[in-house]
Parts: structure tokens; C-alpha cells; sequence
């Protein structure tokens, strides 16, 4: 089950890492997408919601560059079958080795398939078009669906373009990633895609 | 499978009992009268009024394994809200407790859905944050550190004061055999309260744990909070 749940969790990082047209549009290929992102934590818990500031780079086929700049600084990092998590310790970026990064290799062809426009060849989610711009993934599974509820993703009015991510993990409860300063189809060099 | 793994040692030694490997006992408190005055860093330790904080937490097991997680708190007059998240927001665990009874947990994935983690996370929570109950001795150590000791039906809480405005707790079982030992450091004053930069909680025993807890953030809370939104 825990395997699942950073599955899920994984899974959640890594959608947001493509960028495509709706599903009744042509999707545009993209062989890379950076961007900012600023994301908000809800709970009920909570007086105020959590805020996080992070980068992500992304390069096809596979190479991924997920970071969380602010209040915590982490790394993921995926490139050429190898997947790394970094977390800052004492000022210092440190290999994080409790982390089931194995699930990356899942999510890497979800954002293959993503990229590709197939938002309907996915066994674990139903993809429902709410309208122009907005498509809904709900997990199949129950047990999926009491981790996450379902995900909304928001595209721009212009095609290929992804304006904001929504995780509902429940009523109340829910993560909002806003996307911004974008890039697509940059050249990247490869060190953008290891260990620092 | 290895996150399964470590998660699951995790539930292990939170929930462990603290009986046995350190066996530090109790020290004798010389006892100072009332008169003298009780050191303020005792009281500052704890957090007054309400206040919403997030802690970075990298967490060690016996074994060696370590992980992290951010910790998110909301102290209220009368009560805990806490959650466990991952480092990217996905919600692991989330409760709230009112005295030292009422615990309801709202969401708890596994391997944190046992009611024991939840009672071991609160214990931790209120070692670290609420003043602890029972009576109050204010004195030094045989070795002549500042002490306030909080005795509560048997189990004994220490408050020892630092120089440099921080502070060490130790808690003690019914059999005088410390618990968990809590440092601080970086400490600086905020709203009248105390806050440690960082915090590190060993839980003593044979399924010891520690975890070390780095200030995030720290906002006081003006509004009451909402008991059910």
C-alpha cells in the first residue's frame, strides 16, 4: 500500500511535467518544458495554507529535473534510467535514500504517454474532459481513490500549455501547483539532470 | 519495496516501548525555594497562544535507515492539529487532539493508520511543545544545573534552561529510567515565545528513534481556531 501511495505521490510530480494540447486538440510534441511553479498545501488543519517555490525541467524522453527551491530544498533527479533524491542537510544537498524512487520508472512512461497526447491509454486513471481546458484524472482503483481523490489539470488557452495542477486528496484537502515563466523546446545540457 | 520497508521499521520503533538499552536514571534535584524564582526559560520552552508550525523532519531509525518528511503543527489554547506530509505535499497522516484524550485522526495512510502511531505522534508532539502536567519543583542538578521538574503520576518531566536561551527536556518513566531526551539550538524569541531553530528527540530504548527537526516556519495565529471547519 505504501508502495502505491508514493506511486501516487510520484505520479502527481511527474504529470505536472508535461505539457500538451487538450485532448480534443492535435497535442504538440515537445521535446522540453521548464518552467517555475509555486505550490499551495491545504488541510483543515490549517491556519494558513503551505507554500513552496520550485523549478522543474524536463527533457524527452526521460530526463527530469523536479526541484523545491523554497522552504525546503529537494532534488529529484531522473536521467538515463537513473533516478537520485536530494534533500538539503545542514546547507549541504545529500542523497535521500528513503524514498521509493523505484515508482520513477511508473511515472516516466506516464509522461511519455502524456507528451504524446494518449490521455485516454492510462490504466490508472479515467480521463474525463471537464471542458475546453480542463481535464480530470480519477484513479480506477478504490484504494488509489482514498489516497487521491482525483486531479484536475488546467491547460492555457493556448495550446500545449499547462496553466495549474489541482491534487484533491480529499474535500478539503488538496494541493494546487500554478505554473509559470515557462520554456519550451529549449536546449538543456545534460548536467542539468545530475547530481550537482 | 525499500520505502515499504523503511516506513514500516518507522511505525516499529515509534510505537516501540522505551524500555532498557540507556538506562539514564533520574537525577536528585536540590530544591530552590519559590522565593528565588523560577527560571523563565522553563515556561518559555513552551509556546503561548496559538501558533502554526512546520518543521523539516529527518527521521533515524536503529538500524541505520533514515528518512524525511515535513511536519506541519497547529498549537491552539486547548489543542493539537498535526500532519506528516512527504516533502511534496502529499498528506501521510493528519489528526487533531484536544487534553490528553480525545485523538481523532482524519486521514492515515500506511503504515501510519495504527492508532498506537497516532497516541506515540501526540506524545511527541506534547513532549515537545505543552507544558508538561503535575506538580512543579524548581532547583539544580547534583551537578548544579538550573532544573524545573514536573512530576504527573509517577513519570517525571526535566526543563533544563541553557545559557544560550535554549533548552534540554528529559522525561522519565514510573521506574526513574529516562524516556526521550530533547535538545534545542538556535533558539530566538518570537512573539514572546521561544523557538527552537532546530530540535532533535531521541526516544531512548532497545527500538530507539530520533528525530531531528529544523524550524521551518513559524507564525502565530491571531484568530481562534475554527473546531470544526
Amino acid at each position: 500500500m505504501m508502495h502505491r501511495l508514493l506511486f501516487c505521490c510520484l505520479f502527481c510530480l511527474a504529470g505536472v511535467v508535461s505539457a500538451w494540447g487538450a485532448p480534443s486538440e492535435q497535442p504538440v510534441r515537445l521535446d522540453s518544458v521548464q518552467a517555475d511553479f509555486t505550490q499551495e498545501k491545504h488541510l483543515p488543519i490549517l491556519a494558513r495554507p503551505l507554500i513552496s517555490h520550485g523549478r522543474f525541467v524536463f527533457q524527452a524522453p526521460g530526463s527530469l529535473r523536479w526541484e523545491y527551491l523554497d522552504p525546503v530544498r529537494s532534488v529529484l533527479l531522473m536521467h538515463k534510467g537513473a533516478i537520485t533524491k536530494l534533500v538539503d542537510r545542514d546547507g549541504q544537498l545529500q542523497r535521500d535514500h528513503g524514498t521509493g524512487i523505484d515508482a520513477m520508472r511508473v511515472i516516466l512512461e506516464e509522461i511519455g504517454s502524456w507528451l504524446d497526447g494518449r490521455f485516454t491509454d492510462n490504466p490508472l486513471f479515467k480521463v474525463t474532459q471537464v471542458d475546453a481546458h480542463t481535464v480530470q484524472l480519477t484513479p480506477r482503483e478504490a484504494g488509489l481513490r482514498g489516497i487521491i481523490n482525483h486531479i484536475e489539470l488546467h491547460l492555457e488557452q493556448e495550446v500545449g500549455m499547462l496553466k495549474r495542477v489541482i491534487i484533491v486528496e480529499d474535500v478539503d484537502s488538496y494541493t494546487r501547483l500554478t505554473f509559470s515563466n515557462e520554456i519550451l523546446n529549449a536546449s538543456i545540457p545534460d548536467q542539468t539532470f545530475t547530481i550537482p | 519495496m525499500k520505502t515499504c520497508l523503511c516506513l514500516c521499521l518507522l511505525t516499529a520503533v515509534l510505537l516501540s516501548s522505551c524500555a532498557g538499552m540507556h538506562r539514564q536514571q533520574l537525577p536528585q534535584v536540590i530544591e530552590i525555594s519559590a522565593a528565588e524564582g523560577l527560571p523563565v526559560s522553563c515556561l518559555q520552552a513552551f509556546p503561548e497562544g496559538q501558533w502554526q508550525l512546520v518543521h523539516a523532519i529527518d527521521f533515524r531509525m536503529a538500524g541505520g535507515m533514515r528518512g524525511h518528511a515535513l511536519g506541519v503543527l497547529v498549537l491552539g489554547d486547548d489543542e493539537i492539529r498535526c500532519a506528516l506530509m512527504t516533502m511534496e505535499g502529499l498528506t501521510l497522516f493528519e489528526a487533531r487532539s484536544r487534553g490528553k484524550t480525545a485523538l481523532e485522526v482524519s486521514r492515515a495512510l500506511p503504515p501510519f493508520d495504527n492508532p498506537e502511531f497516532a497516541v506515540g505522534l501526540m506524545e511527541d508532539v506534547r513532549t515537545l511543545f505543552r507544558r508538561p502536567a503535575g506538580t512543579l519543583q524548581y532547583g539544580t542538578t547534583t551537578t548544579g544545573e538550573p532544573v524545573c521538574r514536573f512530576t504527573d503520576e509517577g513519570t517525571v518531566t526535566d526543563v533544563l534552561p541553557e545559557d544560550d536561551g535554549c533548552w534540554r527536556i528529559i522525561t522519565y518513566d514510573a521506574d526513574t529510567v529516562a524516556t526521550r531526551i530533547i535538545t534545542t539550538q538556535a533558539c530566538t524569541s518570537a512573539a514572546g515565545t521561544a523557538l527552537a531553530g532546530s530540535l532533535t528527540l531521541t526516544a531512548l530504548g532497545t527500538n530507539g528513534y530520533t528525530l531531528s527537526m529544523e524550524l521551518v516556519s513559524a507564525e502565530p495565529i491571531a484568530q481562534p481556531l475554527v473546531a470544526n471547519p
